[in-house]
């Protein structure tokens, strides 16, 4: 009887008008926003509902860490459910620390540039939008990193491990995620009269301190997601890339729906970007697709925002020229210099 | 093109209706996904035929293939209602796989019968050994009314997984390789679709596309063929 309810929830799932979702109909796919709107044209629309999301970073940055608290940010805007598990810091102290709402900027088309003086040649030629293209209207929200929401906002969430929680181990975290899905009403297969959406966030997965003797990394995530698959929860799944395995990470990747690697960024003379984002995969979730347009895409911080921006790499000098220049300005130097006198 | 002209071209490749092409291998490299094996396979049946299938989800779910099959032109929902197809979620013991092949054999005595696994290798990672998986794929492959569509994954970095896709693809009559492009991203192609079947001991056809994905279907172009 399962797969008739949710073939049945399936086509009803555009009708249910969830709060703070959007509905895909090419994809056939329910989205919710990342909290960071570049970051949803990025995924081309949203987190699909009914996914995983594992959002590796390599050496030590903290972008994951915005992401993770721009997603809850989100849902608390949205009156979406929340769970957060997190095994290194108390999760209590990530919701202290979200992101404030402020108002949307109201996208305006650019009018008419003024004239340029020196460089009229270039007046006719179309102004290049390093952002994201968005495909249809956002409708995710903006946020402010320099101000947090107060406390007093934050309703429905959920912490994991909390103080009735015997043991830190992956399958004593499923079992808490299949309770929260199956009481407050979150799974498809359970009728229910009005639907919410479950944002979970995990974070440092393959963490040292997890305890893994009763159910390893892979296992938990493939039950995790047959559970997510069948409810109206998406997970977003945080970990440090150096310290899984190549072979246990090429696992995980296969059994989560979408993956987001965060690398530093290497390169000097891009100094604007913090990061470089690449999209190893996309949620491929009752459609075919699941290769990214776009792969060149650099994370960009800046006091307020995080914002993801098509990375341009600076054009190459030539070695050579570039020491001949700083030669001949040091001889230029040495004879005019104010001290000879 | 239209999907349906791109199954009907593949048809003409896979052939599906010879009965010494009942054991079929969609081997996934890194990011690729043989759903669109799958369908096909799901496709000619559903049209071309009137044998039951029974389809083992290990890795995506009913509602997943049914909105595929819908891009395919096919409704596993009506399908259902008619009893000619069944979706078995949550296998994860090679023992429930021979348990689905014994049951739909029995409730099928008569005719050809398929069965369809989107994902063998998951149960390596689920803590199956890769003796057991393939002695699965020898038991189907002693009973001739039986005709197995599945699909294993590979990756570099993955060496058991990799042995278990060679031992597969090995027993496979015929073997659909689909790995994305080596080199970068493409605005024409998603990645490379790779068909190898052995015609005799002395014919190796091998046939290769690439294929590009859309939301609602993919449009193959020849890349190239050969026959030793």
């Amino acid at each position: 009887m399962s797969f008739i309810l949710q073939s049945h929830t399936i086509s009803q799932r555009k009708n249910l008008k969830l709060k703070g979702t959007k509905t895909s109909v090419a994809k056939n796919q329910i989205l919710i926003s990342t909290g960071i709107v570049s970051l949803d044209a990025v995924l081309d629309g949203g987190i699909p509902i009914g996914t995983v999301t594992l959002v590796e970073e390599e050496n030590y940055g903290r972008n994951a860490d915005l992401i993770t608290k721009h997603f809850i940010a989100e849902g608390v805007v949205c009156d979406h459910s929340i769970l957060i598990a997190d095994i290194e810091k108390k999760p209590e102290t990530i919701a202290n620390d979200l992101p404030k709402l402020i108002q949307e900027e109201s996208f305006q088309p650019t009018g008419v540039v003024e004239d340029f003086k020196i460089a009229w040649r270039y007046s006719q030629n179309p102004i290049y939008d390093s952002k994201p293209h968005q495909t249809s209207i956002s409708f995710g929200h903006t946020f402010d990193m320099s101000a947090k929401i107060s406390t007093d906002e934050l309703q429905n969430i959920k912490y994991w491990p909390n103080v009735q929680s015997q043991s830190t181990s992956y399958s004593h975290l499923l079992e808490f995620i299949n309770k929260v899905i199956t009481t407050d009403g979150f799974s498809t297969k359970i009728p229910v009269e009005q639907r919410h959406v479950l944002r979970i966030t995990i974070n440092n997965l393959f963490s040292p301190i997890w305890d893994s003797n009763d159910m390893d990394i892979v296992k938990f995530l493939y039950k995790l997601r047959i559970l997510i698959r069948s409810s109206y929860a998406t997970c977003l799944i945080t970990t440090r890339a150096q310290i899984i395995n190549n072979i246990i990470k090429c696992r995980i990747e296969h059994f989560v729906d979408t993956v987001l690697i965060l690398k530093p960024m290497e390169l000097s003379s891009c100094a604007d970007y913090n990061g470089k984002l690449i999209i190893g995969k996309l949620a491929s979730f009752n459609t075919f697709l699941y290769e990214p347009s776009c792969v060149d895409w650099a994370t960009k911080l800046t006091r307020k925002k995080l914002c993801i921006e098509k990375l341009h790499l600076p054009p190459c000098l030539n070695d050579d020229e570039n020491n001949e220049n700083i030669q001949n300005k040091q001889l230029c130097a040495s004879t005019t210099s104010r001290l000879n006198f | 093109m239209s999907n349906v002209n791109v199954l009907e071209e593949l048809k003409l490749v896979l052939k599906p209706d010879l009965p010494e092409r009942r054991m079929v291998c969609a081997e996934e490299t890194d990011t690729s996904k043989a759903d669109i094996i799958l369908s096909f396979y799901m496709w000619y049946v559903f049209n071309k035929t009137d044998s039951p299938v029974c389809m083992v989800g290990i890795r995506d779910t009913y509602g997943h293939y049914q909105n595929v099959g819908l891009k395919f032109h096919y409704n596993l929902l009506l399908m259902t209602n008619k009893k000619r197809f069944t979706f078995i979620e949550s296998v994860m013991t090679v023992g429930r796989l021979v348990e689905c092949a014994q049951n739909l054999l029995e409730q099928h005595p008569v005719g050809n019968v398929y069965m369809i696994v989107d994902d063998i290798s998951a149960l390596l990672f689920l803590g199956e050994k890769l003796e057991e998986i393939i002695g699965f794929l020898m038991f189907t492959k002693r009973h001739q009314r039986l005709y197995l569509v599945f699909g294993c994954w590979k990756h570099k970095f993955d060496e058991t997984a990799k042995r278990l896709t060679s031992a597969a693809s090995h027993l496979a009559d015929i073997r659909v390789s689909l790995a994305p492009l080596v080199t970068g991203f493409s605005n024409s192609a998603t990645g490379t679709m790779r068909i190898t079947s052995n015609e005799s001991i002395y014919q190796i056809e091998d046939v290769s596309y690439l294929y590009k994905l859309f939301d609602n279907g993919l449009t193959l172009s020849l890349n190239s063929k050969t026959v030793r």
